[in-house]
């Protein structure tokens, strides 16, 4: 029983990916938005920042139980002409799709839990798009 | 052989619960913390005797019960068919419903249903000639549950049989 970080991870952005709309960057999740040939409308990326050990014996027999972050990062473009407020709330509302979508219950490759920490929101300086960062939580073994 | 050199971590162990049938039920818990622990005070209790604040005499008194506890994460609360919960296996119910208690027999009797309790902690895989174990017999099991990230539960257990432990030679 167990369940890998990467199983997960591309979990997750089968979830997103099947909104309407969204596509799988090929950038790594680091470079996403530092290029612009990363930058696409509704583009985004999985990320694994980090994982650590929960307390338990992390016995050969269960496996180690851990807490693995994962970062969904996308981007929604601006109309120049109704990058604020129309496009922005459009923005907003994206987000909060992704977020619930994600939460969502998995019919395969289930063995996780999954909850939702929080968003970071950044627009840069040419106002072209929004990328937003939702931060996520899973407890799982592997 | 030689007294064992390495110190036991919590990777090291094992607890498995055990019931009073011939060949007996056990059930090894599974995702825990690794936080087992018993204490076991003197046989019996003592009466300290003063004389005008000074000690003078202590008289054995009544005679004590070893206690203890450890948690492990909530995964599922009883289950009718399958093996693993330690919930049932504590309160003989669903897969363990059959189960016999270890309080039946012998000295005390025990009339609560009760379990055996073992802890191993592994010995040879390090150069020890065996593992070391405690056996607290006849123990009387409580569970606490709490909600959070994972849901766990606590077993706390008072034994009534005494602990028995086994080592390298």
């Amino acid at each position: 029983m167990g369940q890998s970080v990467a199983s997960i991870r591309s979990g997750i952005a089968a979830k997103i990916a099947g909104i309407t709309g969204f596509q799988e960057s090929k950038q790594t999740p680091d470079y996403f938005g530092r290029t612009q040939d990363t930058i696409a409308h509704l583009g985004f990326t999985v990320g694994v920042p980090s994982s650590a050990a929960s307390e338990d014996r992390q016995r050969r027999t269960v496996g180690v139980y851990l807490n693995t972050q994962y970062r969904v990062i996308f981007a929604y473009r601006f109309r120049p002409l109704d990058a604020y407020p129309t496009d922005y709330d459009l923005a907003l509302d994206k987000e909060s799709e992704v977020i619930n979508t994600v939460l969502e219950s998995y019919s395969t490759n289930n063995q996780f839990t999954l909850k939702y920490n929080g968003s970071s929101r950044a627009v840069p300086d040419s106002q072209e798009y929004i990328i937003i960062t939702i931060d996520y939580t899973a407890n799982h073994t592997i | 052989m030689a007294y064992s050199i390495i110190p036991k971590t919590k990777r090291d162990g094992k607890i498995e619960l055990i019931d009073g049938t011939g060949s007996p039920v056990t059930l090894d818990i599974a995702y825990e913390d690794g936080n087992f622990s018993f204490s076991q005070p003197d046989k019996y209790s003592e009466l300290v005797i003063m004389d005008r604040g000074n000690i003078t005499t202590i008289r054995r008194q009544d005679e004590q019960t070893l206690s203890g506890s450890f948690s492990f994460f909530f995964r599922q609360f009883t289950d009718g068919s399958e093996a693993g919960s330690a919930r049932d296996f504590i309160n003989k119910s669903g897969n363990y419903a059959a189960n016999i208690s270890t309080g039946a027999t012998g000295v005390p009797y025990v009339e609560h249903y009760c379990i055996d309790i073992k802890y191993t902690a592994e010995g040879t895989d390090f150069g020890d000639e065996a593992d070391s174990t405690v056996t607290l017999s006849k123990c009387i099991c409580s569970l606490d549950f709490a909600e959070g990230d994972p849901s766990a539960f606590t077993l706390n257990f008072t034994t009534y049989g005494g602990a028995t432990v086994t080592g390298p030679a």
